[in-house]
């Protein structure tokens, strides 16, 4: 079952903390693909963590 | 220019000093790393005692960081470890509450409309190194954090500047795994806020003429 984009943000920020079992990590992508407004925060999220690893530089 | 903003006072970041300056390299530096371990554990005389200890940790060994390719990275690797040490023996003061920010969840269930969409659609926050060449955001970044709830930055910046794996985090606090993955998101969930608001949006600074 492919997530909604209220279920699709949770898993996007639990897989920064947790590997997702596969099947979710699979309807995660499929989401993904099909959403703008999800990959937007997808990529927000990987923003962040980019600019916490060279916060010290 | 006569005074250095903070910003320039926190990129600052030296060549390989000669043992000769290091002392006066040390004490520019020192301001940095007095910011990040504040930022870490929350406490003023917590952090000003690890940062005592790195800077006499690289006086002791001062050739230690020959051929190291940044002095500044090589300092701050030495300042997590000793970090790290003090977390894990000041484990058992530490007392996380896990509804610290509980009050937030409801906000960012309204992030979302009943049937699971977004109300508003996260926007393009552009290129990551693009935003991380500005030391501007730096220092939005740096406030935001500092925002977070004390035990919540104290988790986040465990994860995300210490690099501890999440398992580790639970640990050395003795909380559960579910409770440190909710601080986690709310977390992530604030600096976004924080950012959109400071940074990235429309109306932040950044955008202003």
């Amino acid at each position: 079952m492919m997530p909604n984009c209220h279920e699709a943000h949770r898993q996007v920020i639990e897989s920064y903390d947790r590997k997702l079992p596969l099947g979710k990590r699979i309807a995660l992508r499929l989401h993904l693909l099909a959403c703008d407004a999800c990959t937007n925060f997808a990529r927000q999220m990987k923003l962040l963590r980019y600019a916490m690893r060279h916060i010290d530089r | 220019m006569l005074l250095r903003s903070v910003g320039e006072v926190a990129r600052f970041d030296p060549v390989t000093p000669t043992p000769d300056d290091l002392s006066a390299t040390l004490a520019l530096l020192r301001i940095q790393l007095v910011r990040f371990a504040q930022l870490q554990l929350r406490d003023a005389q917590l952090a000003e005692d690890v940062v005592s200890e790195t800077i006499l940790a690289v006086l002791e060994r001062p050739d230690a960081f020959a051929g190291q390719s940044s002095f500044k990275t090589y300092v701050i690797g030495i300042l997590k470890h000793k970090i790290i040490d003090q977390l894990r023996h000041g484990a058992r003061e530490v007392q996380i509450d896990p509804l610290e920010g509980e009050s937030d969840d409801d906000a960012f269930d309204a992030l979302f409309l009943a049937d699971g969409h977004w109300r508003e659609a996260p926007r393009d926050w552009g290129d990551p190194h693009a935003a991380c060449e500005r030391r501007e955001f730096f220092d939005v970044l740096q406030v935001c954090v500092d925002r977070l709830p004390a035990k919540i930055g104290r988790i986040f910046m465990m994860r995300e500047w210490l690099e501890l794996e999440t398992d580790d985090i639970c640990k050395e606090l003795a909380i559960t795994t579910s409770n440190c993955w909710v601080m986690l998101y709310r977390a992530r969930m604030r600096l976004r806020e924080c950012l959109e608001l400071n940074w990235f949006g429309a109306d932040s600074a950044r955008n202003r003429p």
